[in-house]
């Protein structure tokens, strides 16, 4: 596993209105974790699956031009409600990244931060690029937060 | 190294930073960009020199000074690999909201 640099980091948050048990669950169990994964479009199948530190996972995402772009990684903590880690890498690419998931409790809501750590190097992923019209007032947000 | 790496080695540093968060207001001289920080020119120059080889900037000789200005591809290219995934995660959860929905908790 490469070392995780200081930068670039994803961070992504979202409140959901259930429990963080519930989150939690919807994450490490199986079924649950298979029916949502993946951005709208992208079917996964998730034929490996050990919820349990040190177990593996293995996300196939079936991209809408009939490639396949399957994910694996290794769960390196558990903690239920409060949260998990994982690493998470492209098949074919070279470098782990760390994916760390963490739910806070809001009285019945759930605030959920995702932390992408260690997302390095380009990968396989780049001949799926799809278009993308970027611009510059986008850096500011780029300096200040992805990579604070 | 690859291009990305080189993009992202460069950012991985607060003053450099810095100095591109300055440069994304205009254009300034190496005089300019050392003013607010509490280092010296060369450490400065050290530092436009590993934004320059990573392509992030460029600079013009303009008198006796120079003049930096930023190149915005090489971070979008940066910022569209952290956008990749971005994506992922934003549209699993927009999934993983409406997974939990359909599901209601069941309460004790």
């Amino acid at each position: 596993m490469n070392t995780m640099t200081d930068a670039p980091v994803l961070i992504v948050k979202r409140t959901f209105d259930a429990s963080p048990a519930r989150v939690f669950d919807a994450w490490l169990t199986h079924e649950q974790f298979q029916s949502w994964i993946g951005p709208e479009g992208v079917t996964c199948e998730v034929p490996v699956f050990e919820p349990r530190v040190g177990g593996r996972y293995r996300i196939v995402m079936k991209m809408s031009d009939g490639g396949t772009l399957p994910v694996v990684g290794v769960f390196k903590t558990l903690d239920r409600p409060k949260g998990f880690s994982m690493t998470w890498k492209w098949e074919s690419g070279e470098h782990d990244s760390l994916v760390t998931v963490s739910l806070r409790d809001l009285g019945g809501k759930t605030e959920l931060t995702l932390r992408h750590d260690g997302l390095q190097t380009a990968d396989n992923c780049n001949a799926h690029e799809r278009g993308w019209n970027g611009t510059l007032n986008k850096l500011g947000r780029l300096l200040a937060g992805a990579l604070a | 190294m690859n291009q990305l790496d080189q993009t992202f080695q460069a950012l991985a540093d607060p003053t450099r930073r810095a100095i591109l968060a300055r440069l994304a207001l205009g254009s300034a001289t190496v005089g300019e960009l050392a003013a607010p920080f509490d280092v010296s020119m060369p450490a400065v120059s050290r530092h436009l020199k590993v934004l320059e080889d990573a392509a992030l900037i460029e600079n013009q000789r303009e008198g006796k000074h120079r003049r930096c200005s930023l190149k915005p591809q090489a971070l979008k290219d940066a910022y569209d690999h952290l956008d990749r995934y971005a994506r992922f995660w934003t549209g699993s959860f927009d999934r993983l909201d409406a997974f939990l929905k359909q599901t209601p908790e069941k309460k004790p």
